[in-house]
C-alpha cells in the first residue's frame, strides 16, 4: 500500500515539476528605435498566454566587450504587464569569428562585459540573458566556457537566469555510437557541451539549417536528424536543461549566380510567403515521412525549384520529440515566420509555474 | 476505298522512308589497349544495325592547333567492317576557354587543326569529324564561326563531313537570372547558331546538363525543356541538320565536403550505378510528368540526395520529340552510360550505308 501511494505521489510530482517552457525569439524588429515594435506586439499578442519566455536578439558584444544595442521600451512594457519573462539575446558582434576570438583572449574586456550585462539586467528588470556567441575560432572551446562559468557566478549571485545557444554536433541518424560520440567530443563548434550545462540555467540546441545553402535541398529541422541530435546531446546536457530551438521557418532553393558561387541556395521563407509560393506554382506538398515535413518541387523556366516547409505538422513532430524525451521546453526561432496553426499545438502557460 | 488506300500507303510510306540518324558518342580512351576495344565491340554488337554514325570521343586540340591522340586500328578497323560510319570528336583542351582563345586568334593554329584533321580523316577513312568545342567566351563567337567555316569548305573540298556540337541556348535576354547570364557569357555566347549550321553538315545539340552540380537538383534533359529548346532552335537550325542531343547518364546530387565545408555536389551515373543505388537505398521512384523521368529523394546519413534517371522510358520521351519535330536524328551521349532497354526504342537502320 506505501508502495502504492509513493508511486502515485511520484507520478504526480512529476507532473506538478514539468512545466512546459517555452521560449519564443523576436529579432531586431523588437530592438530600440526599431519601427516594426507595433507589429511585433500584435503578433504577440493573440498567443501571449503560449509564451513562457520572450528573447529578443537585440544586444551584441565587440572584441573591447563593449555592449551595444536595446530593447524597444514598448516591448517591456508590454512583457511586464503579460508576465512573460524577458531574457534579450546577446550576440557576438556579427557572428564575426576574428572579433569573437579577440574577445575570449581578452580577460579585461570579458570582466567589462560581465558587468555590464549585469547592469543590464538590473535595470530593465529583466528575467535573465541569452548568449549566442556562433562561429568560433578554433579552439576557443575552454575560453568559452571559462568565460561562461564566470558569468553566471555572477549572475545567479543577483538571481538572473542565464542560458546559452549551442549548435548542435555533426550527428546523424544510424551513426555508429563511437562516431556519435566522437563528433559529440570534437564538434567543430566552440562548445563544450557538458560545461555550458552545468553552468548555465538551460541550453538552447538549436536543432536547425541541416539542410542549407551549402547542402542539397530539405528540411530545415528533419525528424530524423532532430531525434539524433536529442539523442546524441543528452549524454552530456540534463533533459530539464535542455531547450529545443525549434525553426518555424522554410526554405526554398533555387540555382544561384554570380553571388552564390553559382550554385544553388536557400532562402528562408515565412510560412505565408511559402504557401504563397505553392499557390503561385500551384503545386500541393508532399509529405516527406522521415523527416516529417511537407515540401514541393516546381518548375520556374524549366529549372527545378524546391521548398521545404516549416508548418504545423513538422513543428507538432518537434514538439512531439521534447515530451518524447523529458526535455524543458523548445525555443522558437523565430516570430513572424510561423504557421499560426503551430499556436493550438503549445500548452497554455497560464498556470505559469516558476520553472526553477 | 482509294482515299483510304492513299491514307494507308502514306503511313507505310512515310514510316518506311523517315528514319532517324542515330548518332552514338563513345568516350574513348586512347590508351585503350586492344583487349579493351575487343570488350567495347562486343558489347556494340548486338546493337550495330541500329547506329548510322559511331562518334568516339578521342581527340584533342591544344592552344597551338596541334591534334593530339588517336583512335587504335582495331577500332577503326571494326567500325569499317560494321558499315558504320565514323566520325570522331575533338574537344579543345580540357575544354579550356583560354585555350580554344588562343587558336582563334592565330590563323597559324587554325590552318595547322585543320590540315592536321583533314589528314586523319584521309588517312583513316573517316566520314568526317565532330568538332566539340566548348567553353568558348561569348566574346570570341564570330571568331569560332569563321573557324567553322574555314574547316567545313576544306573538308568538302575533300568531301568529308563537318558537324559541330553546341549546347543549346539560355534565356539570358528577359532579365536574365544570374546563372543564366554566366552560362551565356562562358558557355552559350560562342555559337552563332544559324551561321554554324549553315556551314557544317549537321548540328548535334547537346540538351543535357540542365541541372548540374551548380543548379538545384533536377532531370538532367527535361523533356519539357527539351521540346521548348527544339522549338526555339529550328529557328536556327533547320530540322535536317538538327541531331538532337540525349544524355543516356543520370544524376545524383548529395552534400560533400569541401575544404572541410559542405557542398551541394552532382556526380553522374551510368545506368548501371542507378540500379545499384536504387536497390542498395531501397529507393522507391517517382515520375516527373514535365520533365518525363524517374526521380527520387531519399535520406542517407540524416540529408536529403536526389537521382533523376535517364533510362528508356525518358530516352522514348526525348526521341518521340525528334520524330515529332522531324528532326535529323539523335546524338547519345554515351554507350557505356545507356539502359540497354533504350535499344529497343531505336528502330533498325533503314538501310546499310557505305562509307563513302
Amino acid at each position: 500500500m506505501r508502495k502504492w501511494i509513493s508511486l502515485v505521489l511520484s507520478i504526480f510530482s512529476i507532473h506538478f515539476a514539468y512545466a512546459f517552457q517555452t521560449l519564443l525569439y523576436v529579432d531586431e524588429r523588437a530592438a530600440k528605435n526599431s519601427s516594426e515594435v507595433a507589429s511585433v506586439l500584435s503578433q504577440l499578442q493573440a498567443n501571449q498566454n503560449k509564451i513562457t519566455i520572450l528573447a529578443a536578439s537585440v544586444y551584441a558584444v565587440d572584441e573591447t566587450g563593449k555592449i551595444s544595442g536595446g530593447l524597444a521600451k514598448p516591448l517591456a512594457k508590454w512583457a511586464a504587464q503579460a508576465q512573460i519573462k524577458m531574457m534579450p539575446v546577446l550576440v557576438n558582434k556579427e557572428f564575426n569569428s576574428t572579433l569573437l576570438g579577440k574577445f575570449l583572449a581578452n580577460p579585461i574586456a570579458q570582466e567589462h562585459t560581465i558587468k555590464k550585462i549585469l547592469a543590464i539586467c538590473e535595470k530593465h528588470h529583466y528575467y535573465g540573458l541569452q548568449l549566442d556567441f556562433e562561429n568560433f575560432p578554433s579552439d576557443d572551446k575552454d575560453q568559452y566556457a571559462a568565460f561562461v562559468v564566470a558569468l553566471a557566478e555572477k549572475m545567479h549571485a543577483q538571481h538572473f537566469v542565464l542560458s546559452v545557444t549551442v549548435q548542435p554536433p555533426s550527428v546523424t541518424e544510424n551513426m555508429p555510437k563511437p562516431d556519435a560520440q566522437w563528433f559529440l567530443k570534437n564538434s567543430p563548434w566552440g562548445y563544450d557541451y557538458a560545461k555550458l550545462a552545468q553552468a548555465c540555467d538551460f541550453i538552447t540546441v538549436m536543432a536547425y539549417d541541416d539542410h542549407n545553402s551549402e547542402t542539397t535541398p530539405g528540411a530545415i529541422a528533419p525528424a530524423n536528424w532532430v531525434r539524433a541530435v536529442i539523442k546524441s546531446l543528452l549524454t552530456v546536457i540534463p533533459a530539464e536543461k535542455f531547450s529545443l530551438g525549434v525553426p518555424v521557418y522554410s526554405g526554398h532553393w533555387r540555382s544561384g549566380g554570380e553571388e552564390e558561387g553559382y550554385h544553388s541556395y536557400r532562402q528562408a521563407l515565412t510560412y505565408a510567403n511559402a504557401e504563397n509560393l505553392l499557390k503561385q506554382y500551384n503545386v500541393t506538398a508532399q509529405w516527406q515521412a522521415q523527416a516529417k515535413v511537407n515540401y514541393a518541387v516546381f518548375e520556374h523556366d524549366y529549372m527545378n525549384e524546391y521548398v521545404f516547409i516549416e508548418d504545423a505538422a513538422a513543428f507538432r513532430a518537434k514538439y512531439d520529440l521534447a515530451k518524447q524525451y523529458h526535455l524543458r521546453g523548445i525555443s522558437i526561432w523565430q516570430l513572424g515566420f510561423e504557421d499560426p496553426q503551430i499556436w493550438p499545438i503549445l500548452p497554455s502557460s497560464t498556470s505559469k509555474i516558476k520553472a526553477a | 476505298m482509294r482515299k483510304y488506300l492513299v491514307a494507308i500507303l502514306c503511313l507505310l510510306g512515310f514510316n518506311l522512308s523517315y528514319a532517324l540518324q542515330t548518332l552514338l558518342y563513345v568516350d574513348y580512351h586512347a590508351r585503350a589497349d586492344i583487349a579493351e576495344n575487343v570488350e567495347l565491340f562486343k558489347q556494340l554488337q548486338p546493337y550495330t544495325n541500329k547506329i548510322d554514325i559511331f562518334a568516339p570521343s578521342v581527340y584533342v586540340m591544344d592552344k597551338h592547333g596541334k591534334i593530339s591522340h588517336q583512335l587504335a586500328q582495331a577500332f577503326i578497323d571494326w567500325a569499317h567492317q560494321t558499315h558504320i560510319l565514323l566520325m570522331p570528336l575533338v574537344i579543345n583542351q580540357a575544354l579550356n576557354q583560354e585555350s580554344i582563345h588562343a587558336v582563334l586568334h592565330s590563323s597559324k593554329a587554325e590552318q595547322t587543326a585543320i590540315e592536321e584533321l583533314t589528314a586523319l580523316c584521309q588517312k583513316n577513312k573517316y566520314y568526317g569529324i565532330q568538332l566539340d568545342i566548348e567553353h568558348i567566351s561569348y566574346k570570341d563567337r564570330d571568331a569560332y564561326t569563321k573557324f567553322v567555316q574555314m574547316a567545313a569548305q576544306a573538308f568538302h573540298e575533300n568531301h568529308f563531313q563537318l558537324s559541330v556540337a553546341v549546347v543549346p541556348p539560355v534565356d539570358y535576354e528577359q532579365q536574365p537570372a544570374p546563372y543564366q547570364f554566366w552560362m551565356y557569357q562562358n558557355w552559350v555566347g560562342g555559337y552563332d547558331y544559324a551561321k554554324l549550321a549553315q556551314a557544317a553538315d549537321f548540328i548535334s545539340v547537346m540538351t543535357y546538363d540542365h541541372h548540374t552540380g551548380l543548379t538545384a537538383p533536377g532531370a538532367i534533359a527535361p523533356a519539357d525543356w527539351i521540346k521548348q529548346t527544339i522549338q526555339s532552335l529550328l529557328k536556327d537550325i533547320p530540322a535536317d541538320k538538327f541531331s538532337l542531343g540525349i544524355p543516356a547518364y543520370s544524376g545524383h546530387w548529395y552534400t560533400n565536403m569541401r575544404n572541410g565545408m559542405p557542398v551541394i555536389s552532382e556526380t553522374p551515373l551510368s545506368y548501371r550505378q542507378v540500379e545499384d543505388m536504387v536497390a542498395q537505398h531501397k529507393i522507391k521512384l517517382s515520375w516527373s510528368d514535365t520533365a518525363k523521368v524517374h526521380y527520387a529523394i531519399f535520406i542517407n546519413h540524416s540529408l536529403n540526395e536526389y537521382v533523376f534517371i535517364e533510362d528508356a522510358a525518358s530516352f522514348k520521351a526525348k526521341y518521340d520529340l525528334a520524330r515529332k519535330y522531324h528532326l535529323r536524328g539523335i546524338s547519345i551521349w554515351q554507350f557505356s552510360f545507356s539502359d540497354p532497354n533504350m535499344w529497343k526504342v531505336i528502330p533498325l537502320r533503314a538501310a546499310q550505308r557505305s562509307p563513302d
